[in-house]
């Protein structure tokens, strides 16, 4: 880990725009409370069947992870895929696509240039692992949608380059509400 | 008669000289009202002449002041002709740099909708890791029914070892031989959860890896249609 090219203002920035996205995206409506918080330790293990969504943005210098561990469960099935099981998958994969891509959108008013990748569903066992990627930075979180629905949040950030950004008060007060902003 | 005619003589001469006295002073007069009038006419004529030269010396200045000017103008007029002919020939060069440069936006436009198969480079490496996790994937099932048999086999070998145990002494060697099937199979287990752990990283490394490829290769892909549409608007622009 080289996470002296990051910068404090940079983590706690990346930190905001998860924060502004999980709670834009994860959230299905406006009714559900919703709890973020910063995990110090390693995240709690995950059982066999959980699910891993992954996605990654690139750009010249750095590379970022974004990991959403969702849980095979009744409260998640019910939540996210309206009860339709048999859609809980691609619900995930869209859901992760939007959180990301809400991720994207921010991050690419301070680094013009950038990529997202789609994303990809892994077994939860592989979080296990991430820090055999050697991440530069990384930030686990637990949310808590409601009194029934949990997610794992993970970050990483893997640089080359120093990074260093603030995530300008303007965009903190921008409404996130517009379903149909593009990234 | 002499003396008639001396008298008569006399008496002319008389007459005439006062006569002539009157002529003479008459024709003295007269001279010098001619030479007045000839001195004023001289007179008038210098100073005519005398103006005419004035007029013909402020001509000759004049002439040559118009000269001078003529001489400056032709000067300048040349000066202009050769900043005229800097400026076209400056103005020719610039239409052949504008003409050049077009030129190279159209290459550069070219050559970026030209790299723009390069997305089809991109799905490729994109659909091998597809290609990649769907082996993992078969790998992981081949691994789960490695598992199964694994622990059937800690089974039947406990079932082998208490069925050797009731046999007594003539069951002992098999007894032995049960025990160190369960001993293989649990080193049998202890693998195979290695190896579905080694899977589960080789999972995320390989999905790490392609999603940058992928998330770069997009990145590039923009990139170039940003380069291609600049390229289009300096073309439109300077056409």
């Amino acid at each position: 880990m080289n996470g002296a090219l990051i910068s404090v203002q940079a983590r706690h920035s990346l930190e905001r725009v998860l924060r502004r996205a999980v709670e834009s995206r994860l959230v299905l409506t406006d009714d559900d409370s919703c709890e973020i918080t910063r995990l110090e330790t390693q995240p709690a293990p995950v059982a066999d069947e959980d699910v891993v969504v992954v996605l990654t943005i690139s750009s010249m210098g750095f590379r970022y992870m974004l990991f959403l561990r969702f849980r095979d469960d009744a409260a998640s099935a019910s939540y996210f895929a309206r009860g339709n099981g048999s859609n809980l998958r691609d619900t995930l994969l869209e859901l992760g696509n939007l959180c990301c891509g809400a991720i994207n959108q921010d991050l690419v008013r301070h680094f013009p240039d950038l990529g997202m990748s789609t994303p990809y569903l892994l077994g939860g066992q592989s979080l296990r692992h991430v820090d055999s990627l050697r991440p530069d930075y990384r930030a686990n979180f637990d949310v808590a949608i409601g009194t029934t629905v949990r997610v794992g949040v993970t970050m990483c950030m893997f640089t080359r380059v120093s990074v260093d950004f603030q995530l300008g008060q303007e965009i903190e007060e921008d409404s996130s509400e517009g379903e149909l902003e593009l990234f | 008669m002499g003396e008639y005619l001396a008298g008569a003589l006399l008496g002319a001469a008389i007459t005439a000289v006062p006569a002539w006295l009157a002529w003479r002073h008459n024709a003295g007069r007269m001279a010098a009202q001619a030479q007045a009038t000839q001195d004023s006419a001289l007179a008038s004529r210098d100073q005519a002449q005398a103006e005419l030269r004035d007029r013909i010396a402020q001509h000759e200045r004049d002439k040559n002041a118009l000269a001078s000017d003529i001489r400056r103008l032709q000067e300048t007029a040349a000066g202009q002709m050769a900043s005229i002919d800097q400026l076209g020939a400056e103005l020719a060069a610039s239409r052949q740099l504008q003409a050049d440069a077009l030129r190279q936006a159209r290459q550069i436009g070219d050559e970026t909708k030209r790299l723009r198969g390069l997305a089809d480079t991109f799905e490729r490496w994109h659909e091998q890791m597809i290609s990649l996790m769907a082996r993992n994937r078969a790998m992981h099932e081949q691994n789960m029914e490695l598992s199964s048999i694994v622990r059937h086999v800690v089974i039947v070998s406990l079932n082998a070892s208490i069925e050797a145990a009731r046999a007594g002494a003539a069951g002992r060697g098999f007894g032995v031989v049960a025990s160190e099937v369960r001993a293989l199979a649990a080193r049998s287990e202890a693998l195979s959860k290695s190896y579905g752990d080694s899977l589960h990283q080789s999972d995320l490394t390989t999905t790490a890896t392609f999603q940058d490829i992928q998330a770069g290769g997009k990145m590039v892909t923009a990139s170039l249609a940003s380069v291609a549409l600049l390229a289009e608007q300096f073309e439109a622009a300077y056409q």
